[in-house]
């Protein structure tokens, strides 16, 4: 045994002698040119898609594995990429490669060869805010006719199929205020309170409304504004203070205590002393912040960010001009209101990837 | 060579170079890791190079140590059904019995055809050797069971085990070392057991420690010593010489095989040098293996398995845990250490430094089974099981002494003095740092990358080599659970192969425990080591329920 193992031990000591400069020096890039038979100094190139498995060609040749992946051992120079996925354009560049660097092309976004739209409401809308993590209050001027939507109701894993998403109105069928006429609605970011400032039965109304209950529950607090304020804003870590701004000062109103206070400019939250309530968003960083979803007018278009050296822009879809649109990370799908009908849609720019839902249990929910 | 084996009561100069040998292991172990990390930060390039040479050089021992794993376990299988007492008769009668299995024609069962050759080279050596041993009728068996908080649950099962033993239980004494400081039920306990025991042995006493000895520490070493000087007299009285005593100094929960004594003492038969030899068995964890959580099942099998890959290479074998040797070097060497818990270790190298280098461990293919660790909670458990790792790691101490004697001899060979100083410092280091560089400090330079590094091949390049010699190494760890299963005793319980199922996946908490099982503890050792808070003895919690 004690001679076996020294034959076994001194086997495994040249084994390492010899492979261990050999995987060193491949980890550092060098590789021996089949032809010169020299040492040669090579880069990598790393690709990874969206939605991912596409299969990658490297001047013509089939990479091993599909996107994630790393291709190794690639002279320096140009080097022209394909990548190809069932239903997505081609996506083709010459890519420079440098010795004994990566070139890191993350998260290219394949674009579908048709863009996968759906309509969701027939209903047409004169705008769409947000409220919450997921809700969509699809707006109109007529009370009864004002519609949420949750924007993660559509998700299923192939979102080439028909989703549905479920329209609710804000207001019941046998609500007082069905017949109001809508005069400005106040939402704060992520907040699941909208305020709607609305003319109801000729009289002037405000409407605190809670989104989290099922039906939502409606709250009418005009009597806290003896004037009609200019601006109305709270701040989502504390749904209980909203601050109301008249030209003479701010008033805060505790919902809670149903008590109005005066409020000093000076202690109101940081994010609530910028005046302009309801940016119209038309800029979204997605796929990571690689790219740009943006809107021209009516076009809703996706840029690239990373280009290598051929811009291009994709046309995506029409849409109402002067109206919100909405980007919902969790399922890549862009929420827009149409430019011919004024109905709902939603685009899938995203493909979604499901997360593992791990089963919460309700008495931890509840906490 | 006369060398004072102890960190005490030495000259100015002496003390300062243990001093300074005692912080080297600990200091190599964190310059080692807090290096890596700072170049992980800093040079992730120079990072990367040695962390990928440090994970071939595991791939290639992890191999090393599998093959030699799978070898010594086929080689304990072999020599399981071993009929030793016949062999032992037969040495008695040597010349007759070298013909006869000579011409003994044998089955084509090749584990016996193995064990017959291996057998047969053993005699031949002895033959060569001249020096015969004295008869098997007058070989005894001394064994100690230094107690101190065990009770009669645990106690009881090891003496059992030896009174069933293929061997004349009246060639064997029994010695209770009772440390006088143990509590009253623990005394009572042990005065029944040799009540009870003292008739079926040659001899079994007790000898109680005294509670405070100037010169000693609260150690298991000094309690063996004393009792094993008062042994020495007992054999003097019986005029029994201490050449024909074999010492076996057992942990108060190990319960020996049934072929222990008799395997003991053929191998110590066939040594030609027995009196300078210690004689190590393969330590297994059964006795309450199935009571204990998954990790402690682990940690315990990689020990074994530690054990049966160390067996295979005697030149560098070193006595661990419950283990025997010759009574006559234990005398010559002035038994084990008074001052140092790693008594079991230490032995050895205080009778390799005393007879010059000229002492060796014979590794024994019989099994000798131990409690797990094992306390009332998870919690407590892997407290306890850290405490004693920690322990075992506390060998470390065994550094300092070892090398200021191997800077002072002149007899042993300077090959051999290199060869184990070497081999013990490089066992330490590996040991407190290697698993966190395989679990953490391997990953660094990818999770530190700066932008230069994150653009260069090598960031690509070092996961997927690692990724590699990980999957090569899961191979390895497949072994170790097949193995790990063949080696587990059966369970009584219902639907025991289940929990031998579970047992396989817990195999995958390996990361985990090389971290917290073993090189934190080997860590933490060192340390203590390095900043001079040495460790006292502190004895392993070990709890047995009866399977239902």
């Amino acid at each position: 045994m004690l001679v076996l193992r020294k034959i076994i031990f001194y086997i495994f000591t040249v084994i390492y002698l010899i492979l261990c400069p050999l995987i060193v020096v491949r980890m550092l890039g060098f590789v021996i040119n089949p032809l010169t038979h020299r040492l040669v100094k090579t880069g990598l190139i790393y690709v990874s898609t969206n939605p991912p498995s596409a299969i990658v060609y490297i001047d013509g040749k089939q990479a091993h594995q599909t996107t994630p992946t790393a291709i190794r051992d690639l002279t320096p120079g140009e080097h022209f990429i394909r990548i190809e996925l069932n239903g997505y354009n081609d996506w083709e560049r010459n890519i420079p490669i440098v010795a004994k660097k990566a070139t890191v092309l993350a998260n290219i976004l394949l674009i579908p060869e048709k863009w996968p739209i759906k309509k969701i409401s027939n209903h047409s809308y004169q705008n769409i805010i947000t409220a919450g993590d997921d809700i969509l209050i699809a707006s109109n001027p007529v009370l009864k006719d004002i519609d949420l939507f949750h924007t993660t109701q559509g998700i299923t894993e192939n979102f080439r199929e028909e989703n549905t998403y479920e329209t609710t109105p804000l207001f019941s069928k046998n609500s007082i205020y069905n017949d109001g006429l809508l005069l400005r609605l106040f939402n704060a970011p992520q907040s699941p309170y909208i305020l709607i400032e609305a003319n109801i039965k000729d009289k002037h109304k405000f409407l605190w409304i809670n989104l989290k209950e099922n039906p939502p529950l409606i709250e009418d607090i005009s009597d806290f504004f003896p004037e009609i304020p200019t601006r109305i804003a709270w701040d989502n870590a504390d749904n209980d203070n909203i601050f109301a701004f008249y030209p003479q000062g701010i008033y805060r109103i505790n919902i809670k205590d149903k008590a109005i206070y005066p409020q000093n400019t000076r202690h109101l939250p940081n994010n609530l002393k910028q005046q302009e309530p309801h940016p119209t968003q038309d800029k979204f960083l997605i796929n990571d912040k690689n790219d740009l979803l943006t809107r021209e007018w009516r076009w809703i278009h996706l840029s690239p960010k990373e280009n290598f050296g051929k811009p291009q822009i994709y046309n995506i879809a029409r849409s109402k001009p002067s109206t919100n649109m909405f980007f919902e990370d969790k399922n890549g799908e862009l929420f827009y209101l149409d430019d011919d009908t004024g109905s709902l849609f939603s685009a899938q720019i995203l493909p979604y990837h499901p997360i593992l839902n791990i089963p919460i249990p309700d008495a931890l929910r509840s906490k | 060579m006369k060398f004072n084996f102890s960190k005490e009561n030495l000259e100015a100069p002496q003390a300062k170079l243990q001093r300074c040998l005692e912080i080297l292991p600990g200091a190599c172990s964190w310059a080692s890791l807090l290096g890596l990390i700072f170049l992980s930060i800093f040079y992730p390039l120079c990072a990367a190079i040695l962390i990928v040479a440090f994970y071939l050089s595991w791939i290639l021992k992890i191999t090393y140590s599998t093959i030699f794993l799978v070898l010594s376990y086929f080689q304990l299988n072999i020599e399981e059904n071993t009929d030793w007492i016949t062999r032992i008769k037969g040495i008695d009668e040597l010349p007759n019995y070298l013909k006869e299995i000579r011409s003994q024609k044998l089955d084509y069962n090749w584990p016996q055809l193995i064990s017959h050759k291996i057998h047969l080279n053993q005699l031949k050596l002895l033959i060569k050797s001249k020096s015969l041993p004295p008869s098997s009728n007058k070989i005894y068996h001394l064994v100690i069971f230094p107690v101190i908080k065990e009770g009669r649950d645990i106690l009881e099962p090891a003496i059992e085990a030896i009174t069933v033993q293929n061997f004349s239980t009246q060639q064997i004494v029994i010695v209770f070392a009772l440390e006088e400081r143990a509590l009253e039920p623990v005394q009572i306990a042990v005065r029944e057991l040799v009540e009870k025991y003292k008739k079926v042995f040659f001899e079994c006493m007790i000898v109680v420690h005294p509670a405070i000895v100037p010169g000693e520490a609260r150690v298991k070493g000094a309690n063996a010593t004393c009792a094993g000087r008062e042994a020495a007299l007992f054999f003097h009285k019986h005029k029994i010489p201490n050449e024909h005593v074999i010492i076996s100094c057992f942990d108060a929960d190990t319960v020996v095989s049934v072929n222990y004594f008799p395997c003991l003492t053929y191998h110590f038969m066939v040594c030609p040098n027995r009196l300078q030899a210690s004689f190590q068995p393969i330590p297994v964890y059964h006795n309450n293996i199935w009571n204990v959580p998954g990790f402690a099942r682990v940690v315990e099998t990689g020990s074994s398995f530690y054990q049966l890959i160390e067996s295979t290479n005697p030149e560098k074998l070193v006595t661990f845990s419950s283990h025997s040797m010759s009574f006559k070097a234990l005398v010559d060497v002035d038994y084990w250490p008074v001052d140092m818990i790693s008594d079991d270790s230490a032995i050895f190298w205080k009778a390799y430094i005393h007879y010059d280098g000229q002492y060796q461990v014979i590794p024994m293919y019989v099994t000798l089974s131990m409690d797990v660790a094992c306390a009332d909670n998870w919690w407590q458990t892997a407290q306890s099981v850290y405490k004693q790792k920690q322990r075992w790691a506390w060998g470390v101490e065994n550094f300092p002494i070892v090398m200021r004697a191997f800077l002072e001899s002149k007899k042993i060979p300077l090959y051999e003095r290199l060869r184990l100083g070497f081999k013990l410092f490089e066992g330490h280091l590996s040991w407190a740092t290697s698993g966190f560089i395989l679990s953490i400090i391997g990953w660094l330079p990818i999770i530190f990358a700066r932008q230069e590094f994150a653009a260069s091949v090598v960031y690509y390049n070092v996961p997927a080599i690692a990724n590699t010699i990980f999957a090569l190494g899961f191979f390895a760890i497949c072994i170790t659970i097949l193995l790990s299963l063949a080696l587990l005793p059966k369970t009584k319980l219902r639907y025991g192969w289940l929990l031998k199922l579970g047992h396989a996946f817990e195999w995958m908490m390996v990361p985990f425990i090389l971290v917290f099982f073993s090189a934190l503890p080997a860590l933490h050792a060192q340390t203590r080591l390095m900043l001079g808070r040495y460790l006292e003895f502190w004895v392993t919690d070990k709890k047995r329920t009866p399977q239902k």
